[in-house]
């Protein structure tokens, strides 16, 4: 099987310029890497078919040695369809973002940076509840008082849902 | 067997529904179905004590050598009795318990689901189902300690009880797969009428050991148990004391005969057992809350029946079974006790209690019969086993095989243990009931007592009062239950055989229990009536697992804290550096040689990659929009191109197609974005991001080269052309592949569609996907009011102004449109054939209405398409799913196709192939998806342009005025 230098490279360039435009914060440009690199990845697709021949139909004349290989062919035609989809859907997510916030860059995750310096002051995690842990279970268990809150509450709520 | 169980596990799903309008009595059902299971396993009896074992079985998962195998010897129906006779008990009781008012619908179901998946862990042959069931009741457990969930405590409690018996399930899983495979099979009964001999059974057994410890709340995992109690107190009753814990004394008692002479195994039981025993009395005997003093006296019976049954000899399963049974009635009897004081008077307090023979004297009596059995005094059942577990212990002592000292330990044990019990025993029972009333005011003077439950106030005892009977009774019918058990205890190794009597005449045992006895009223005296409040110990197995937790937690702040930066950016570059290193180094020490290359297969290839390449390169550095995506869309075409190039008409088309829809669609956003992107000043950082972006590209595209050439094996796709035409009946590979050989692929690809269209509208529409073309965001359906326009060449086009409208456009529209939809139902039918298939033709279809929209905007869509694009899609799946399915219903398999010839009357024939369907709902969910994407980037943008919600870019600016503050501002 012969591989062709001309469509790898292509591939490789087209998957290049896509990496580099997802590495930026606005989701504009990350769509149209991602757009570069699903054509790039096609592009290897094809290299994977090996040398071109006829077009895969069952005819007089051809046999399985003389088309182009069906299999990459059905798996590059799914993907289009596919990343078509996926790309609307990040066009539509920018969208969204510049009629809620005037632009469509994303910004650092808030959460990441508060585990961060929670991290840095050797704190547990904010939802970490040392009762929930385990400590203590057994010094009060009085279930009935709880549960007695619990009914009054409910009937609280019915009266008032009554009116 | 099978029966019983599916008719629990169906009558757990369809109690918690009858649990509102039964309130309390809801429980009836499982109580009655539990009775009569009860009665069933009583009528199996006399089969199984005569030796035989009862067996059914389905094939499960056969390839895996996993079967749904059930087996009831002498040991599993004893079980199921405890397990179903209690649990009736319990379950009747519960009818008491509970109140209308506040009963929630799932505790009847949880329950119930409790008892089945008890009842499977029990009787379950193969180790695989018995882990499940295992699994189950920790569930269960987990669901109803954790039933009021408004409450902190009672959250921590259930998880700290899930997280400990999980964990040790996991061990006894990977125990029970290991000794499965060892053995050969993965029965039960087959491992342990032939035990293999292995380090790796021997590591296996010690692995089942770890589940039946953390299960039983043995030393050291004994703290989930107290906890555990937060449950309401019929759950305490059956899971905490009952039914649950016992699974891991089923267990080890199981294997006793098959393994106890694996040199670990009586040391680690008996060991932990007296530890357990020894720690629990000692907390319970300082508890003032009567059920968390009873939580511990469990604790403690747990460890007592690990230690005899540990102790691995006939006589020890003989007390150990017995004891088994014994505890089950007294416990879950005591429990119901405390229920009832609990609900009656509001507390739980030994401080506060005391008095209440007066009060209540049949619960008094039910109380004192049930307190007989746990501090083990004659005549009841516990006392013949606890002497039966004393004998063992002696005879170990001179067992060969057995270390001297692990016979010692275990009868010093049970005797010290014993000693607790019964002082703790004592502080329960008198604490409760018996103390002098003119000690009780100087003791403290209030008097709590305020009846809250008013049903049934004194005959409510029965129920307490029934068991406990049971427990004292059956203490006189020592012979016939020793006959019984025998089953389960002939074949454990060694020693002989003694039998459950309340009197042996005097032995070392009696001796034991005397000293026990003594030293427990003793103990009490000194130690066992003090009132003051319990403290936590500074070094307790529950506080290093507390700290063990937090530990866990400060690992992930830590981990989290270090590797999660919380920039989109750096995480796609951490992803690309792996790419780079890892495949890299991969291809750099890959031995394939110098590849078998061509620099180009034509001219065609090398001017078009060429073209492309530029392309994307300057479209990467581009800052306008516009101009990125227009040069992105060259991209796309010319990979078109490419496909055309390499003999693949139907990737062309579709590519073509597709890059066309995006196209529309994106000019269609990008009139309400700034010109230009967010400008970048040029640091160092974008050159080391573009050397990044060169080595991943390079990366890519050698790799693909290298694995074009590293190929050995024939493609499988070599046998496709002969396989398109003999079973998928037609001429196109690529759509047979699509529709037929490959079908499963192409569900799971439409489902993408599916769920990538509603993504898009719920971000347009938020709520809705219908669309109103007219007005407001608050939708009416339906086609809009077009009969009251003139003549045009389209409808909608009439409702324009003037200004806005395009003849032209619009009379190429009418003529075009029929044209478009013919052109797609012939690509559609095509496509088996021929170039096409659904999802050409879908694209096909959507750009049709595409059309429709541009010429006359959002009213002649709706004109054009009057229907939700929702059902498009869900009716394309069904569709496709439908046509996959279907020939299993004419003999056939999943995604078989047929082809019919029909003739029609002078027309000739028609060639038809059943793949035909899947491709039509292809095609809907493709024209579905289509649709969808005009609706909400065409038609609804639209609408919200004339409520001014678009977003609108602020003069000389790379940014919008975002609504929120346009709203402000107004």
């Amino acid at each position: 099987m012969t591989a062709s230098l001309a469509l790898a490279a292509t591939g490789a360039v087209l998957i290049a310029a896509g990496v580099y435009l997802f590495m930026e914060r606005s989701l504009m440009r990350i769509l149209a890497g991602l757009l570069s690199l699903s054509n790039g990845v096609s592009m290897l697709f094809l290299v994977s078919a090996g040398t071109p021949g006829g077009a895969s139909f069952v005819a007089d004349g051809s046999d399985s040695s003389t088309i182009t290989d069906p299999l990459p062919q059905a798996m590059v035609l799914t993907a289009i369809v596919i990343s078509l989809a996926t790309n609307i859907f990040l066009l539509a997510l920018s969208y969204r973002s510049f009629q809620l916030d005037g632009h469509d860059e994303v910004a650092d995750d808030v959460e990441d940076a508060i585990v961060r310096r929670r991290a840095e002051a050797d704190l547990t995690s904010a939802t970490f509840d040392e009762t929930e842990a385990g400590i203590d279970h057994d010094t009060d268990l009085d279930e009935a008082a709880v549960e007695a809150a619990a009914a009054k509450a409910a009937a609280k709520e019915q009266k008032g849902s009554g009116e | 067997m099978i029966a019983t169980l599916a008719a629990s596990a169906l009558l757990a799903l369809m109690t918690s529904a009858l649990s509102p309008r039964m309130g309390r009595w809801v429980f009836l059902i499982p109580a009655i179905a539990s009775g009569v299971a009860f009665v069933y396993f009583l009528t199996l009896a006399p089969a199984i004590l005569s030796g035989e074992a009862v067996e059914e079985s389905i094939e499960w998962i056969p390839s895996l050598g996993i079967t749904l195998a059930f087996r009831m010897g002498a040991l599993q129906l004893l079980l199921a009795l405890v397990v179903t006779g209690v649990g009736a008990m319990i379950l009747a009781y519960s009818v008491w318990y509970f109140e209308s008012k506040t009963l929630k619908s799932r505790t009847v179901g949880l329950l119930t689901g409790f008892a089945a998946s008890m009842l499977l862990l029990v009787l379950a042959d193969d180790v695989i189902l018995l882990v499940i069931g295992w699994e189950l009741t920790s569930v269960f457990s987990y669901l109803l300690v954790g039933l009021n969930h408004h409450s902190r405590k009672n959250r921590s409690a259930a998880q700290t009880a899930f997280i400990v018996t999980t964990a040790g399930g996991l061990a006894m899983l990977v125990g029970a797969v290991m000794l499965g495979s060892e053995a050969g099979t993965y029965m039960l009964h087959e491992i342990l009428a032939q035990p293999p001999e292995s380090t790796i059974t021997t590591v296996a057994v010690m692995l089942l050991l770890a589940g039946a410890l953390s299960k039983s709340a043995i030393f050291p995992f004994h703290f989930w148990l107290p906890g555990a109690m937060a449950a309401p107190t019929p759950v305490s009753a059956f899971l905490h004391a009952a039914a649950m814990v016992k699974a891991g004394i089923y267990l080890s008692a199981a294997l006793v005969p098959a393994f106890a002479d694996i040199p670990l195994f009586r040391p680690t039981l008996i060991v932990l057992g007296v530890a357990t025993m020894l720690v629990g009395a000692y907390r319970a005997l300082l508890q003032t809350d009567i059920k968390v003093l009873l939580a511990h006296g469990t604790v403690s019976q747990l460890g007592l029946l690990m230690t005899i049954v540990g102790i691995g000899t006939k006589t020890a399963l003989m007390g150990g079974l017995a004891m088994l049974a014994a505890h089950a009635m007294f416990k879950a009897s005591l429990f119901m006790v405390v229920g009832t004081i609990d609900r009656q008077y509001g507390t739980r307090q030994l401080t506060k209690l005391g008095t209440l023979r007066k009060d209540r004297p049949l619960l008094a009596v039910a109380a004192t019969l049930a307190a007989i059995a746990m501090a083990g005094l004659p005549p009841a059942m516990a006392f013949a086993a606890k002497e039966a577990g004393l004998e063992a212990a002696w005879e170990a002592i001179s067992l060969p095989g057995v270390p001297t000292w692990l016979g010692v330990l275990a009868f010093a044990g049970i005797v010290v243990g014993s000693m607790g019990t019964v002082a703790y025993t004592l502080r329960f029972l008198i604490g409760t009931f018996f103390v002098d009333s003119r000690l009780r005011e100087a003791l403290d003077g209030d008097e709590p007592f305020i009846v809250r439950h008013g049903m049934w106030p004194q005959l409510v005892a029965l129920f307490p009062m029934v068991l406990a009977m049971l427990g004292i009774v059956s203490g006189f019918f020592g012979k016939p239950i020793t006959a019984a058990l025998e089953g389960a205890t002939a074949s454990a190794p060694a020693g002989e055989a003694s039998y459950l009597a309340l009197w042996h005449g005097f032995t070392p045992a009696l001796a034991g229990s005397a000293i026990a006895v003594v030293g427990g009223f003793i103990v009490w005296r000194l130690f066992g009536r003090s009132m003051a409040a319990p403290v936590e110990p500074r070094f307790s197995a529950a506080a290093a697992y507390a700290g063990m937790m937090r530990g866990l937690d400060r690992l992930a702040v830590e981990v989290t804290g270090r590797t999660q930066s919380g920039s989109l950016p750096v995480h796609v570059s951490t992803i690309a550096v792996t790419v780079t290193v890892l495949a890299g180094a991969g291809l750099a020490f890959a031995s394939l040689g110098a590849p078998k290359l061509v620099v180009a297969d034509s001219v065609g290839q090398l001017v078009v990659g060429i073209a492309v390449s530029v392309c994307a390169l300057v479209a990467a550095n581009t800052r306008g929009r516009l101009k990125t995506f227009l040069l992105m869309g060259i991209v796309g075409y010319g990979t078109a191109m490419m496909f055309l190039l390499h003999g693949a008409p139907d990737l062309a088309l579709t590519q073509i197609l597709a890059e066309t829809v995006l196209l529309v669609l994106l000019v269609l956003v990008l009139r309400y974005l700034p010109k230009y992107f967010t400008n970048r000043p040029l640091r160092g950082v974008r050159w080391l991001r573009a050397l990044l972006a060169a080595c991943v590209g390079a990366v890519a595209g050698l790799g693909a080269l290298f694995a074009a050439n590293s190929r050995n094996e024939a493609s499988i796709s070599d046998r496709f052309y002969e396989l398109a035409y003999s079973f998928g009946f037609g001429r196109n590979i690529v759509n047979v592949t699509l529709v037929d050989i490959r079908a499963w692929d192409t569900v799971g690809e439409i489902s993408v569609l599916l769920a990538a269209a509603t993504g898009v509208a719920s971000l347009i529409f938020i709520r809705t996907r219908v669309v109103d073309p007219v007005g407001t965001l608050r939708g009416r359906r339906g086609r809009p009011d077009t009969s009251k326009v003139g003549p045009g060449w389209l409808r909608a086009g009439a409702t324009a102004d003037m200004q806005g409208r395009a003849p032209m456009l619009e009379m190429m529209t009418r003529l075009l449109f029929p044209v478009m939809l013919v052109v797609a139902i012939y690509l559609l039918f095509a496509g088996h054939n021929d170039p096409g298939g659904g999802f050409i033709a879908g694209i096909v279809a959507g750009l049709a209405l595409c059309v429709r929209y541009l010429a006359a905007g959002a009213l002649e869509l709706a004109e054009a398409a009057p229907i939700d694009a929702g059902k498009l899609l869900g009716g394309g799946i069904i569709l496709a799913a439908l046509s996959l399915i279907g020939p299993v219903f004419f003999g056939g398999s999943v995604g078989q196709s047929y082809d019919y010839t029909i003739e029609i009357l002078a027309m000739g024939e028609i060639h038809f192939v059943t793949s035909v369907f899947f491709d039509v709902g292809v095609f809907l969910v493709v024209l579905g998806t289509v649709l969808d994407f005009i609706r909400s980037l065409g038609a609804g943008i639209d609408t919200q342009w004339r409520n001014d919600q678009t977003p609108r870019p602020s003069a000389h600016s790379d940014r919008t005025v975002p609504v929120r503050s346009r709203g402000a501002q107004s």
